[in-house]
Order: structure tokens, then sequence, then C-alpha cells
């Protein structure tokens, strides 16, 4: 079971942007997009620019991919459209495979690519609020066959993959984070009422923000590293000064540093993956 | 309002030219305030916003008879844009700084009736701001003896909100300043500017003289023009099958003319005047204040305005108090 939420706008001046709902049988405006992501897009997202999110909630899985934006439509400005899409599924591996595929995809130019045409042939001009949705092609991008061709179940039990980590937004990153998440599965939520969001990718937001809301993959163009970072949930400096330490005990003794690490997650995380 | 807080609201329909104002107006404002001994601190996020925006923005002017695209890409939901005004001399205790926050909404908020939703958020959002700046498309309003104003400036709806706003804040102090953009044919040399000022009057007449006019105790009223690029200019304009304007046919000045804009330091002068005589005025209700203030504790902010009050040298910057002169100089 899916549901699909649109957002876009229409040719005409007052066919702002807004997010629809789209089902088999109707399109129906949100003000909102369902709790708890509705919170991650609006704070951890710059929806303004080419942007990925994946979380997981108690049920459900959820995935971002923002401002798409198809060839020579424009508004009656002459300005650019865009478009962004989200897909709330049920939570399970399958599931998971399908968003990490989707992911992954938009991560790279070639992907994004195929996606842009995909979405532009389901999202079109006209209808109630200046733009309508093909359900079933926005659907059929959750292809499990294709998923189960690219993406690998293995679970992610070595340190840097368990571990939160950011990065200043970079082809490079973009890439390294696709290949991560095309073989290794994403980590599960400590609790069952717990939501968690797993990935961020978006050009404009802090790295404190990123931080604050435990984002396990996050890319920013205002991350200072260009390389990943493993940080420790404790607000800066209590903990950089804990990757610190983190990083001295894996290299004076790596069992150590790992004794250390499992320590500092039973009580900073709490998360099994 | 909060203490030590100014909200900003921005308001105008889709595609008026609202994120490009500000973007422009951000670019200038260490210009601003580096005449006094203020310093405007960005958020990080606001900064890097709109500075990719006025990049987005330049790059159109300097590509604009290759380019097929005429605009940047429209705001697809509300944004908060936070700017932090601290003091660089501290004569009494720790001064906290003066947070400053534009928020730009999609302008369709403003007149969809499929989005009633969104116009009630658009009023609550201008009803808490100390201060909303209207952007008005000058071609709009003057071209054709304002033949397309409606359908660009929907003068009608921006008028409603206005008055359903402040009459939900009817006893808070408030500015309104009008930007009109898109001004650069409008005030080109041997052009009077008064012209602009007139016409603006002339369609905002009701909401001015009947609705403004009698709160000129608590609401103070500005105009304000501003070139947002500078070197595009009006060439002709194409019409589309219902009468409306379909699009303006603009030209460079010259081929290689760079984006320059003019006068996007005013608003926020005014902004600033606005919000240290609001600051003032509650320094001076308390006691630890008025004793502060006094001892000459203010003395950086009564300078800066005064320095922004002040006429410049050469200026022939179109600008007009239309009413609350109080509220922008509180200086006795």
């Amino acid at each position: 079971m899916s549901n699909i939420y649109t957002s876009s706008r229409g040719f005409e001046q007052n066919c702002d942007y807004c997010w629809i709902e789209v089902s088999q049988d109707s399109q129906t405006r949100v003000s909102d997009l369902p709790a708890p992501f509705d919170n991650d897009v609006k704070t951890l997202v710059y929806i303004e620019s080419p942007s990925i999110a994946l979380s997981r909630s108690e049920n459900k899985l959820f995935l971002l991919i923002s401002a798409i934006e198809p060839e020579g439509r424009v508004d009656f400005a002459g300005r650019q459209i865009a478009i962004s899409v989200v897909w709330v599924v049920d939570n399970s591996q399958d599931n998971e495979s399908i968003l990490r595929m989707l992911a992954a995809q938009a991560l790279n130019d070639e992907g994004l690519s195929e996606l842009t045409k995909s979405i532009s042939e389901s999202v079109t001009l006209g209808g109630e609020y200046g733009f309508q949705c093909d359900f079933t092609l926005l659907n059929a991008l959750l292809d499990l066959d294709k998923a189960k061709k690219v993406v690998q179940d293995n679970p992610p039990n070595d340190y840097g993959q368990t571990t939160h980590r950011l990065a200043k937004l970079s082809p490079t990153m973009k890439s390294k984070l696709a290949e991560e998440i095309l073989q290794f599965r994403v980590p599960k939520n400590s609790s069952s009422s717990e939501s968690r969001v797993l990935l961020v990718v978006t050009e404009i937001k802090k790295e404190e923000t990123l931080r604050d809301a435990l984002v396990w993959r996050g890319l920013s163009n205002l991350v200072s590293r260009e390389d990943w970072w493993t940080y420790y949930p404790p607000a800066k400096p209590v903990g950089d000064a804990l990757w610190l330490l983190m990083t001295i005990a894996l290299k004076v003794n790596r069992k150590w540093g790992l004794g250390f690490r499992s320590i500092l997650e039973s009580i900073f995380l709490n998360t099994g993956v | 309002m909060v203490k030590n807080k100014l909200d900003v609201a921005l308001l105008g329909p889709s595609g008026v030219g609202k994120t490009s104002l500000l973007a422009v107006m951000h670019h200038v404002f260490c210009v601003t305030t580096n005449l006094t001994d203020l310093t405007l601190r960005p958020d990080p996020e606001a900064e890097a916003k709109l500075i990719k925006h006025y990049n987005s923005l330049k790059l159109l002017v300097e590509s604009f008879s290759t380019s097929g695209s005429k605009g940047v890409r429209g705001t697809a939901v509300p944004q908060d844009f936070e700017f932090q005004l601290e003091r660089k001399r501290r004569f009494l205790g720790n001064q906290e700084p003066l947070n400053l926050k534009f928020i730009d909404v999609p302008g369709g908020y403003l007149s969809n009736p499929a989005m009633k939703d969104k116009r009630d958020y658009y009023v609550d959002l201008v009803a808490n701001s100390g201060a909303t700046i209207i952007v008005v498309d000058t071609l709009a309003l003057m071209h054709s003896k304002g033949r397309f104003n409606e359908q660009r400036n929907q003068v009608k709806e921006v008028s409603s909100l206005v008055k359903d706003a402040f009459d939900k804040s009817s006893t808070e102090s408030k500015l309104l300043i009008f930007v009109p953009i898109k001004c650069e044919t409008a005030l080109q040399e041997g052009k009077d500017p008064q012209d602009l000022h007139n016409d603006l009057k002339s369609v905002y007449d009701n909401l001015l003289r009947e609705y403004l006019l009698p709160k000129a105790l608590n609401v103070a009223v500005v105009v304000t023009p501003v070139k947002t690029v500078g070197s595009i200019i009006y060439n002709g304009y194409e019409v589309d099958g219902y009468g409306g304007i379909k699009d303006w046919d603009l030209r460079k000045t010259s081929e290689d003319a760079p984006m320059k804009p003019e006068y996007a330091d005013e608003p926020l002068r005014f902004l600033l005047r606005f919000f240290i005589c609001q600051y003032l005025c509650r320094q001076q209700g308390t006691m630890l204040g008025g004793f502060n203030d006094f001892l000459g504790g203010n003395e950086d902010l009564k300078e800066a305005i005064r320095k922004f009050a002040a006429m410049r040298s050469g200026n022939d910057v179109p600008v007009e108090i239309l009413q609350g002169h109080h509220l922008l100089n509180c200086l006795k």
C-alpha cells in the first residue's frame, strides 16, 4: 500500500506551488505531508533545490525527491516549474529496497535524468490545481523487480556504516552515498514508536540542524568537511570531543575502540541496526 | 511584536519579484550598516539562499539576450531569512542582539480561492509582523494607464489582505513599505519619479486614504522604488487571447550592460529606523532601560537613526514617507 504526494505549480499566476495527495481515483490538495515526515521536510530539506530525504516511522517508510525540473516547463512569468514527489510505503524490507534504489538513482546524474523524464510524464500541466498526476505511472516507479536486481541486502555491520555521518555535498560524496545505500541496508529504528531520519541530501542546511535531527547520512553545502565524518548526538563541543576520543581509541587499538564505540552508542544512540 | 525582534513579511502576487528584491537588498546590507556601529549578521542558511538567488539573477541578466528562461524559479514554500543586528559598542552590560527576520511566501497564497487556508496563513503572518513590504510591478502599474495592473499586482487582494491583517493587530505599531520594482524604465533619466508615486497612490487610494490614514498614529507608510537589475528596460508587450498581458518584451540598455541595482539599500534604512525607534521606546519605558539611555548607552542606535535618515550627497532617491514620520524618527 503506497501513498503518493506531489508538489508543483501550474502555468497561471494564481496556481502556485501546493502539495496534492494522489490516488487511483482522486487528487486532493493537502496543507501538510503526513506526520512525522512533514516536520522532517520543513526542518531538514531546502526544497527549492534538488534534495532527497529518506525517513522511517513506526510502520512507514518515506522518500522525498524534490525540485525535479522538466525541460521547457515554465510558468506565466517564464520561470522554471519544479516538481517534488513523496512516496509513503509500509515499512518492509522489500519497500526499503525500492526506496533505496530510487534514492540512489536520484543521486547520480544519469539516474536523475531518467527519473526527471518519468516524473515529468507522470505530472503534467492542467487540472484543478494547475498540475495533475498519473497515480499509475508514479506508483510504477516503485518497481520491486528492478530493485531486486540492483539493490543488495547486506546488513550495515562495519563501523562507518552504523554511525551517523555528514559531509559537504559534492558529486563524489553523492556517488559514495549511492554506492553505500545500494549495497547495505539502512538502520532500523531502536523502538517501534520512534521515527528516524535516515538520509538527507540537500543544498542548504546547517550542520547543526542535521546533527540535532540525528540524521544517519547527511550531505549539505553547509557541512564543512569534504569527506564523511562521524558525529555523536550530544551538541558541540561534547559530540566532537567524543568523536576525537573514538578516533584515537580506534588508532591505538581497534578492539578497544570498537568496545568504546559500542558503549557510547548504547548511551547516546540506543539504536540497533 | 516580540521584544528585540522585527518580523518583515513580503507581500505580493506570484511572480512580482519578492525573492529577487530580498536578494538584491541583502547584497547591499553590509554597505548600508557599515555607515553605522551596527553589524547585520546573517544566519548561514539565509545568506546561502540569498546569494544563490542573487547569482541566478545576475546570470539571467548577463545571458539575457540568449537565455530562453526569463525568471529565477519561484518560491515553493514559505522561507525565513534571519539576521542579527549586532552592536559594536557595548556601553552597559551585555546588550542582546536585535533579530530581524524576513518571511517570503509563495504569492499564490494571496488570491487562489482553492487555497483559503493559505490566505489565512498569509493574513496571520502580516498581522504578526511588525513590518510588511508590498512589492509592486511598476511596468504593470504604469503601462497603458494601468491596463494590466490588476492582473499582475492584484491590488484588490493585496489591499484586502492588509486590512484583514491590520484589523487583527490594530493596537501595534506597524511599518508598511511599498517597493515598486521593475522601475528601470519609469525612473530613466528625463522622467519625473513623481509620476510613479502618483500612479501608486492613485491605485492604492482606497487602502491609503480610507484605511491607513486614520491609523497614522500607529502605522507608518513609505514608498521607496528599487531598480533590482538596473540594466533591463521596457521594449513592448504581448497580449494573450483574453486581452490580458501575456508577456513583457524587455531589452538590455546595451548588449554588455551588467546587473546594476539601484536604491536597494533604502528599504533596509526604513526598516532599521522603525526597528530601532521601537526598541528605544520600549527601553525608555523601563527603569533600567531609561537609566541606560540617560547614560548614553543607546547612542550607537540613535546615531544609526540619524545616519539612515540623513540625505546623501548627490541623492536623487525617489523615496517618500506618506505617514507616520514619528515612528521612523523618535529622536527629540
